[in-house]
Formats: C-alpha cells, sequence, structure tokens
C-alpha cells in the first residue's frame, strides 16, 4: 500500500519566544516491510541550524534552533511510503515463549544482542507487579510466543477502554493500569510492559493508522493524529512482529511507522526548550491518503 | 553479630603498612617518624594549625555557611609510599585509564564488546548511565572519552593493590589532595626539607595543558572553563579550586548558551566561545534538549555541540558507563580484547550475580557478603550478614526477581596505617584514592592522592564519599632532582589585558546585587542603632519621643518593625519590646544576612582568599550576637555594633583587594545605588513630614548619613538646614552625601561603556542642578526657611524625581548587562492516539 503522509504541528505562543530549541523524531523510515520513498520537511520560522542525525535505534532525528524572536512554530512533513508489513508466519509455528525468553536471557549473554535491549526497564515503563499478574494468563506452559502475544494483544483491546483524555504522558504506568482506560500509547506501553515482565522483547513503536477504509467500515481507533503499537521479538525466523492492541490487529498495510525504541521517551514526535513564550498551545494535523 | 564484625575488620589479617613482619619499621616511614620525633613542640600544635588553615580555605566547612558541619576530618600524618611500589602502582593505573577509555570508545561506538559476548549487554542497555543520545551513530567521536579519572585503591593481608571503585562520571576529590598538601606544607616544613617527597605542582601544569590539547584542533588559543552545578553541589570547593589552580573560569549551566554549534560564555561584552570543559556536573544532567529534560543547570544544545566536535568535554558525557561494579569479572577479557595485555592492577574480586553460576554462589553464601546494585541510581552497599531476617528476605527477593541489578562480593580488609590520634599514633583502615589525568597519548597520575580512614563498618560503606579521617599521600623518590619543582610549563602568550569585560553577566549580577545587600545591612543596622541608642537611654525627653516616632516609621518600612510597635509610644514597654524583638525577627537584617551570604557563596571564586577568610568568621560572628541578643536592648546594640565593623571590613576588603575591574565596578555601583536612596529615603524622609519638625529632620538627616561629627567641627553644632544639606545632599568630598553617590555612579557607567561597548544611560545633568538650587532655597534667615513652604516644596519634589531616577537606571542596568533571560521551559512531550 503506498500513502501520501502529511503531518504539521504548530505551536503557538502567548507571548513571543527569543529563541529555541527543537528535536524531532517526525521523519519516517524504513523498516523491514516500509519503504519512504520521498520524505522532507518544512519548517516556519526558517531555523538558524538544522540538523539530522540517526539516533542509536536507527530514526532518524531532526535538531533545530530558531535564533530570532518568534509566537509559532510550524512544521510539517511531507511523505510518500509504501508499506506492506511481512505476514506474520501461522502463530503455532513460533517458538514457546520460554525458549525466546532463554535465549534473550543468555545467561548474561543474549541472542539476539539487538533485541534483547528490549527486555530491561525504560524511563517511562518500569517493572509493575500487576502487569506481570496481568499478562501471565497468556503466557501459559509451551505456548507459542505469537499466539500468547497475540491472546494479550486482544486481552487488552477487551479489557481497557479507549478514552482521550484520561491520561496523558505524564499518568505513571501503574496508574494507566489501575485506571484501565487510555490512548494508543498507554495501550503500546501496558503491552511492552506484560510482554517484559516475562523476559521478553516488546519495542514502541511510533507512526500513524489509516482509520478509514471506505464509508461502509468501521473506522479503526487511533485517531487523527498519531498512533503508537508495539513490536515484539519472535525469534529470528519470524523477527519483529507489529501488534496493535488499540485495535487488536496485527499491522500490515493500515500502519505506517516512524520511529521506534523502548517507550514514548525514546521517539517524542516533537520537544524542545524556549526561552520566553509564557503559556503555549499546540495544534496537530494528519493526513494519511492512500494512492493505490 | 559480633563475629561477623570481627571478620570484617579482623586487623590480624591485615597488611601493616609501617611494621614489616619481623617488627621493624618500613624503610620509607622512618624519614617522617624521625621528623616528628624532633618536633619540638610535638605534632599536637602542628595539627592545629592545619586544621586552621583548612576551615579558612573553606575545605573542611562549608565557607559563609556557619550551619555547615565539616565534612570530613584532617589527619597530619601523611600516607607513605615508597618509590618502587608507586611505580608499579601508577604503571597498572594508567593501563586502567587506557582500557575504561577504550571501553567507553567502544560502548558509545560500535559496541563490538557486546556483539562479541565479552561483556553482558545489560551492563551497558540496563544502566542508567548509558545516555543514548550520546552514543556516537554519524557525528564526531570524542579523542578521549576519559581525560580524568579517580580510583579507590586498597592493600590486602597479601601486600597486592587492590581497585576497590572506580570514578569516571565526575572524579572528585583532587582539589582536596592539592590542598591538603599546601596547607600540610606550611604546618610541617621540616618534613618537605628533609624528606623526599614528590611535588604536586608539576602534574597540575601538565594538566592544564593537556586539558588545553583537547581542544579542537584549528582553534589556536582555545579558552577553557570548569563547569560546575553550582554552590550548593557537596564538592563546590573543589570547583573553586580546580578553576584557580587552573587559572580558567569557573562557570554553571546558566553561563553559557549554544549557538552556531558552538558552546559560548556570556559575558559583559557578549559571547566568548568556550573550548574545552573540566565537567564537574553529571552528564545526565548537561543538555535538557537531549538528556534529563527537567535539568536546569545544563545547556540547551550542549550535546548537538560535542556532536560537531566543537567542544571537547572532559570527561566526554556518559563517561559514568564504566563506573559499575559489574564491570570488573569482565576486565581482565576487555583488556585482553582492548588492549592485548593481560591487566596489570588487580581488583577485589566482585561477582555479577547476572550470571547463573555467581548468583547460585552468591545465594549461598549471601550472609558472608556486600551485595550492591550496580546499575541504577542507587548504588549503595548492603552487608547482608547485618540485615534484620525481614529485610534480608526481601533483598533476596529483590536478587532473585532481577539478578542483573547487583553484584556481590566478601568484605575485604583494608591495610593498617599510623594515625595521630591527638596524643600518639595509632593504626588505622586504610583506602587510598588516586588521581589520573589524560596527557597526550597516555595518561599521568598525580605523585600523591588522598588516603582515608573509611568510616563505618566496611571500606565499602563510604565509597564514593569524600568523608572520614583523610590525610595526604606522601610518595618518595630516590630521584633528588625528581625534588625539585621543574619548569615544566610552556608558557602561551597571552593579550594583555585589563578591566575585561568577559566577566560572565551572571557574575555581574550577583556582584551588583550582592553589593546593594552589604549596603542595605549596613543602613540597616544605622538606623536601628539610632534608634537603640535612644531607648536604651532611659528617660526621654519630648524630642527623643518625636525624633523615636519618626524613626519607628522608617523602621517599619524598612520591614524592621511591626506596624503594632511602630504606632506604639516609644516611651512604652511595648516598642522597646517590638525592637529589641527585631534581632529573633525572621525579617529585615535575617533576609539581608541571608541574602549576603547566598550572594556571597556563589561567587566563592571571585574572591581573594584573604577575603573569605576574613569575612567567613565575621559573618558567623554576627549571626552568633544577633541570636543572643534575643529581646535584650543592650546586647543587639553590641550586635548592630558587630555588623557595622563587618560590612567596614567587607569594605576594606574590597577597597584593597581587589582590582578596579568590571567585577568591583559592579560591586560597588551596586553599593553607592543603594546608599544614594537611602539618603533620599531615610535620611530625607524626615523633611517630608507634615508638619515638620526641624530639628529633628536636621539632627536625623546628620546621625543617618554619619555626618554628625562633621557637622559639628564644621559648623559648632548649630543647626540650620543649608549647612545640613549641603553636607548630607551637595558635598561630594562626603562619603555618605548623595553626589558623592551620583558621582562615583557616573563614573562607574562611563567605565563599564568603555570597557563592554554597551551604555547604559547616565542620570541627568538637571538633577544636580536641582539639588543646588534646592539647597540655596533653604539659604535665607530663619523666618524665611521655618514658614516658606516653597523650599521644602522643592526638596520633597526634587528627592522624589532623584528616587524615581535611581529606580530607572537600576532597571536600566540589569536590561544592559545581566541579560535576564526569561526562564526555559520544555514544550512538546505530547503522545499520539
Amino acid at each position: 500500500m503506498r500513502y501520501l503522509l502529511s503531518h504539521r504541528t504548530t505551536y503557538t505562543y502567548a507571548s513571543t519566544v527569543d529563541s529555541a530549541h527543537h528535536i524531532a523524531h517526525l521523519r519516517a523510515r524504513d523498516f523491514p516491510g516500509q519503504k519512504v520513498s520521498s520524505i522532507s520537511i518544512e519548517t516556519d520560522p526558517t531555523p538558524a541550524l538544522a540538523a539530522q542525525h540517526v539516533d542509536h535505534f536507527g530514526n532518524l532525528i531532526d535538531i533545530y534552533r530558531i535564533d530570532k524572536p518568534h509566537t509559532h512554530f510550524d512544521i510539517e512533513v511531507r511523505a510518500e511510503v509504501d508499506v506492506r508489513f511481512p505476514e506474520p508466519p501461522p502463530m503455532a509455528s513460533t517458538p514457546p515463549w520460554e525458549e525466546i525468553r532463554a535465549a534473550l536471557s543468555g545467561n548474561g549473554f543474549p541472542v539476539p544482542v539487538e533485541a534483547s535491549e528490549f527486555i530491561y526497564d525504560s524511563p517511562l515503563i518500569p517493572s509493575v507487579a500487576a502487569l506481570r499478574t496481568y499478562g501471565a494468563p497468556s503466557f501459559t506452559a509451551g505456548r507459542p510466543i505469537l499466539e500468547a502475544a497475540r491472546e494479550l494483544t486482544s486481552r487488552i483491546k477487551a479489557d481497557f477502554e479507549y478514552h482521550p483524555g484520561a491520561t496523558d504522558i505524564s499518568t505513571p504506568l501503574a496508574e494507566v493500569f489501575a485506571g484501565k482506560a487510555g490512548v494508543c500509547q498507554d495501550f503500546a506501553h501496558v503491552e511492552i510492559a506484560a510482554l517484559r515482565a516475562h523476559g521478553l522483547a516488546a519495542g514502541y513503536v511510533s507512526g500513524y493508522i489509516r482509520t478509514v477504509h471506505s464509508k461502509d467500515e468501521i473506522a479503526l481507533r487511533g485517531a487523527d493524529a498519531s498512533h503508537a503499537w508495539v513490536a515484539v521479538w519472535c525469534g529470528e525466523q519470524a523477527g519483529w512482529v507489529h501488534l496493535d492492541p488499540t485495535n487488536d490487529l496485527v499491522a500490515q498495510e493500515d500502519h505506517v511507522a516512524v520511529a521506534w525504541g523502548r517507550d514514548f521517551s525514546d521517539v517524542s514526535p516533537l520537544r524542545g526548550v524556549i526561552l520566553g513564550g509564557d503559556s503555549h498551545s499546540y495544534g496537530v494535523a494528519v493526513t494519511l491518503v492512500p494512492t493505490d | 553479630m559480633e563475629s561477623l564484625r570481627g571478620l570484617i575488620s579482623s586487623p590480624a589479617s591485615a597488611y601493616d603498612e609501617l611494621v614489616t613482619g619481623q617488627k621493624s619499621i618500613r624503610y620509607h616511614w622512618q624519614g617522617i617518624l624521625s621528623v616528628i620525633r624532633s618536633l619540638p613542640g610535638g605534632l599536637s600544635e602542628r595539627v592545629e594549625s592545619a586544621r586552621r588553615q583548612l576551615e579558612e580555605s573553606g575545605a573542611t566547612v562549608n565557607l559563609l555557611d556557619d550551619r555547615g558541619a565539616p565534612r570530613w576530618a584532617f589527619d597530619p600524618l601523611p600516607f607513605v609510599i615508597a618509590p618502587n611500589e608507586w611505580a608499579t602502582l601508577e604503571a597498572g593505573l594508567i593501563q586502567r585509564a587506557h582500557l575504561l577509555d577504550a571501553t567507553l570508545a567502544d560502548l558509545h561506538g560500535p559496541q563490538h564488546l557486546l556483539k562479541e559476548h565479552l561483556l553482558p549487554p545489560m551492563l551497558v542497555h540496563a544502566n542508567q548511565h548509558f545516555l543514548r543520545p550520546v552514543q556516537v551513530t554519524d557525528g564526531k567521536a570524542p579523542d578521549r572519552y576519559l581525560a580524568n579519572y579517580a580510583v579507590d585503591l586498597v592493600r590486602l593481608g597479601d601486600g597486592r593493590w587492590y581497585v576497590l571503585a572506580d570514578h569516571t562520571e565526575v572524579p572528585s576529590g583532587i582539589g582536596y589532595a592539592l590542598e591538603m598538601r599546601r596547607v600540610l606544607a606550611r604546618s610541617l616544613p621540616e618534613a618537605f626539607r628533609s624528606v623526599p617527597i614528590r611535588h604536586l605542582r608539576p602534574f597540575v601544569d601538565r594538566w592544564h595543558d593537556s586539558l588545553q590539547a583537547m581542544a579542537p584542533a584549528d582553534i589556536a588559543q582555545p579558552n577553557m572553563a570548569v563547569l560546575t552545578p553550582g554552590s550548593l553541589s557537596a564538592t563546590y570547593f573543589e570547583h573553586v579550586y580546580l578553576s584557580r589552580m587552573l587559572g580558567v573560569p569557573l562557570v554553571e549551566g546558566g553561563d553559557l548558551v549554544a549557538r552556531d554549534g558552538q558552546v559560548s560564555i556570556k559575558t559583559l561584552a557578549g559571547l566568548r566561545p568556550v573550548h574545552v570543559l573540566l565537567r564537574r556536573l553529571n552528564s545526565a544532567f548537561a543538555d535538557p534538549l537531549e538528556l534529563r529534560a527537567d535539568s536546569a543547570l545544563g545547556v540547551t544544545g550542549m550535546v548537538e555541540a560535542t556532536r560537531n566536535g566543537r567542544i571537547a568535554l572532559a570527561n566526554a558525557l556518559g563517561s559514568g558507563l564504566v563506573e559499575t561494579p559489574a564491570l570488573i569479572p569482565f576486565l581482565e577479557r576487555l583488556s585482553q580484547r582492548l588492549l592485548g595485555r593481560s591487566l596489570d592492577l588487580p581488583s577485589l574480586d566482585v561477582w555479577w550475580l547476572g550470571e547463573p553460576s555467581a548468583l547460585t554462589f552468591a545465594l549461598a553464601n549471601l550472609d558472608l557478603m556486600i551485595v550492591r546494585p550496580c546499575l541504577g541510581a542507587d548504588r549503595e552497599p548492603i552487608v547482608v550478614g547485618m540485615l534484620e531476617p525481614a529485610d534480608r528476605k526481601a533483598l533476596e527477593e529483590r536478587i532473585r526477581a532481577q539478578p542483573g541489578q547487583f553484584v556481590a562480593q566478601y568484605p575485604m580488609t583494608p591495610s593498617l596505617t599510623p594515625k595521630w590520634d591527638g596524643q600518639t599514633l595509632a593504626p588505622s583502615a586504610v583506602v587510598m584514592r588516586a588521581f589520573v589525568v589524560a596527557s597526550g597519548d597516555s595518561y599521568r597520575v598525580l605523585p600523591g592522592g588522598l588516603a582515608r580512614e573509611p568510616m563505618g563498618d566496611t571500606a565499602l560503606r563510604s565509597l564514593g564519599r569524600l568523608n572520614g579521617t583523610l590525610k595526604d599521600v606522601w610518595v618518595l623518590t630516590e630521584d633528588a632532582s625528581d625534588v625539585q619543582v621543574p619548569p615544566t610549563r610552556r608558557f602561551h602568550q597571552l593579550a594583555v589585558e585589563r578591566g575585561s569585560a568577559d566577566l560572565q553577566s551572571r557574575v555581574a549580577d550577583n556582584l551588583f546585587w550582592l553589593g546593594r545587600y552589604i549596603e542595605r545591612l549596613d543602613n540597616d543596622a544605622r538606623l536601628l542603632r539610632t534608634t537603640a541608642i535612644r531607648v536604651a537611654q532611659g528617660a526621654m525627653g519630648p524630642r527623643d519621643i518625636v525624633e523615636l516616632r519618626l524613626l519607628g516609621r522608617l523602621l517599619e518600612r524598612a520591614n524592621l518593625m511591626d506596624h503594632t510597635t511602630a504606632l506604639a509610644s516609644p516611651d512604652s514597654a511595648a516598642f522597646q519590646q517590638g525592637l529589641a524583638a527585631v534581632a529573633a525577627d525572621d525579617r529585615g537584617l535575617a533576609t539581608v544576612l541571608d541574602a549576603i551570604q547566598r550572594l556571597a557563596a556563589t561567587m566563592r571564586d571571585r574572591f581573594s582568599a584573604d577575603m573569605t577568610t576574613a569575612a567567613g568568621p565575621l559573618m558567623s560572628e554576627v549571626r552568633h550576637r544577633l541570636l543572643a541578643a534575643r529581646g535584650n536592648l543592650d546586647p543587639l546594640l553590641d550586635a548592630l555594633d558587630e555588623i557595622v565593623r563587618f560590612v567596614a571590613t567587607l569594605s576594606g576588603l574590597a577597597q584593597e583587594n581587589m582590582t578596579r575591574g568590571t567585577g568591583w565596578r559592579f560591586l560597588d555601583l551596586g553599593r553607592r545605588l543603594e546608599r544614594a536612596q537611602h539618603v533620599l529615603n531615610s535620611a530625607l524622609s524626615s523633611f517630608a513630614e507634615s508638619p515638620i519638625d526641624w530639628e529633628a529632620a536636621m539632627r536625623l538627616a546628620l546621625e543617618l548619613c554619619d555626618s554628625t561629627i562633621t557637622y559639628r567641627t564644621r559648623y559648632l553644632g548649630q543647626l540650620q538646614p543649608a549647612p545640613v544639606l549641603d553636607l548630607v545632599v551637595l558635598d561630594d568630598s562626603n562619603p555618605r552625601a548623595l553626589m558623592f553617590q551620583l558621582h562615583a555612579i557616573e563614573g562607574h557607567l562611563n567605565y563599564l561603556a568603555r570597557a563592554s561597548h554597551v551604555r547604559v544611560p547616565s542620570l541627568p545633568l538637571s538633577l544636580e542642578k536641582d539639588f543646588e538650587a534646592t539647597v540655596k532655597q533653604f539659604a535665607g534667615d530663619e523666618q524665611a526657611w521655618r514658614h516658606e513652604g516653597l523650599a521644602l516644596a522643592m526638596l520633597r519634589d526634587v528627592v522624589a524625581d532623584a528616587d524615581q531616577r535611581l529606580d530607572q537606571l537600576s532597571e536600566a542596568i540589569t536590561r544592559a548587562y545581566f541579560s535576564h533571560v526569561p526562564a526555559a521551559q520544555a514544550v512538546g512531550s505530547f503522545g499520539g492516539g
């Protein structure tokens, strides 16, 4: 599926900002099953410095510095992306989850090293005992990993209420879990925590979702803004499989990924430090149009 | 429990630094011991002198903070090391520095060590010190990750030295070691003449050069600075010390700005690039954009500047990664891989519990071991055998849940060295901290260090803390020429500078306010004294009553007396008690004293050692007397006298010890502005009363301007407004008069405009003329000025006008020089749907 993507963010400040630094995880990158054929970012005002780097996770970051006084900051990314995440293998064919866990532990020397980075606590996903308990029923002895993870995904969709405004990014995971409500990043954090509690590797993927297929179909949940889901390591054969707990599905053609990390804090789309400005408001507008 | 204590510090198995197995004194100790034996007054009086010096320099006590307790004690008896032994240690330390530097470079770059299964990835990926934004993906890698490094060492029963801990993030202690050496050299000079001790100064000079050499290659004359988290840091003394020792400015994050991939210091004259920072700020706090967003101590854009290679940090960001004790079991393998050699200097045995065999072993022997969390923020050692059963169980559960988060080791028995216990020499356990700094392609070790008698039950308990009893480390030399201080320093040609505009804006701001507060303290004390003397005299006449009413109102305005008291009759008990209560009050004097203390503490690096040495104890004395005066007038008067003396001492010190550069200008500018407003608002205020009491107004004006005696000499005591006003307003030879202040302000503004090319508009010339014209109005005969409302009205107008202009001037100075940037705030961090 080929998409035309546009994602525009606007900050409006109550008073003049003297100078600002911003760091963006907005530049969609290639993933297995995803190819970015063109991408561009425009900002207003024009920054004095614009630098691009590849981060620790292979994501593309943009760093901006604006020197002159300004009262708004506009950043728009436009991209053309082809997506067809690989069809997941038959669930029963994936290895038992304990086998994956054993490899990722490796008595201190895990295999593969790259996946093992995603088994530890991360800034927004500390160990929460209740989440281990919550996940446990899915991880019965010898169960194929994808079957277990897939069931966990369904349970989260069923047990949690999708409720924008119930949480914000500073709501601790334990509170999100207790409230059983939140938005996509909460659903993703909950699933990641339950997977890691079982010694499995799970990453946080930020991106977009195509919300409407046609008039007749039910819109997928997620948002007009950005979306987030989970990548779970299913062994060398199947690799990372993208699961969307907000919609209870395996990402295939409706998801466009931008970046991934251990949790939201590694891939926050846009953050910055400004001098002045008093209060600020922001607006986000995303369009994701299939061209096929 | 008792048996365990025995195990932990069993002296039986401890190595004796002083005495051999054959009970003879080791050769390298004989020199110092014979010096001590020959001291005429014994060691005790030298101890006292050394203690006093350390206290005065602020090393033992947080200077100007009479609430601070000594952080450590000092033992005058050094720890002595023989030359051959030092050579072995030195080589081992240099090798270890190379190894940790290479490890940091690999882990922040290609991570071969993880891919080749030489190091468990968890030690990196789950390590709080692993800062992913600092990992080099496409930017420039630092040439050196580990530019300075401190190592804690112990000698075990087998006579070998072992590494107890590596300090790589902000390796503290070298400043204390240098200061201790300075003090010891002064209090025990005989020893330095007769014992061949290696000197430390050449090391510091070379350190300066090595730091300079870290600058980007195209910079001919690099600028350096010491980056401190600020005066609240526990090791701030050392930051100030190093900045002086290396001759570079001390800066805080707020003094720096990152622009165009370059980091600069904000100075009066604008931005001045800085190329090398000796970093004493934790990495995680260095950049709120890419690292901890809640850090107010860092520089937005610092990480990006390091990627561009335009600034070198010593140490590089992320250097704390290799501090974890969990690294120790793998160091030998890393050494083989990275250096192609075996590790020369061993570490204490440490088990990383992420390995199942280590976990099994540790759980089986848990009660005999010390356990430490090794990857998070909390790394406090836990002596398992001393835990209550419930806590022990909880610990075991934590270990089983996340074994990789822990290391275990056996308690060790450090060697015993003599210490001076006040009477005689007694054996005490010793841990030594050595310091290593990069030098060219290699490293150099400070030929000395800090020896410490660890506090608590085991040395591990106080790991990484500079507490306990500290002592100097003497490395002896066989090479007599080494004792001479060789002129190793290459001299760089410096541009001759005077009254530099390189002063940081923040420092200028602080000096200006320090000046204002010192003057305010003086004014407040004089106002209180004027009042208290009248009250203390007892029997009040009608004149006293009138003057005290006026003074009561002034005190209330200065926040030194509450409203009810100010309204009470001056001869009432309420007035007297209210006045006496001022010493115990949290407002007024205490606020001003707090402000002075806070500002002075943030600028310790700006004042000479003599100034801080003199001011510290005086400040304590002032506070002490104020406390003692609670509720009593006579001791209050003593305290007020003490304050006036304190301010006079500060003024004298500033006058005699500070160069008349930009810093002094701001300090004095603050004082002059404050004093000018004191004349307008306090001394002349009684002229604004209606109806006016002429006698009282004139007398108070003279008294509050400390000009009574001059007046009496000039006019033999006959009070008339024209001469009174001439003396307190117009006479610019009177340092308390208004014009004296205005002329001084004018001079400072001109100087600053020349130095910084930034000009603040001066006060209008018309102001002086208006005052002259006003005073002239009072020159007529008595009938005229007593009943002429015109002169008084003119006076009130011109006083109000001047006061307003001074307020505006203060604001203009603030805007022009102090670059009050608006507060930084974080934006973004919103999530998706």
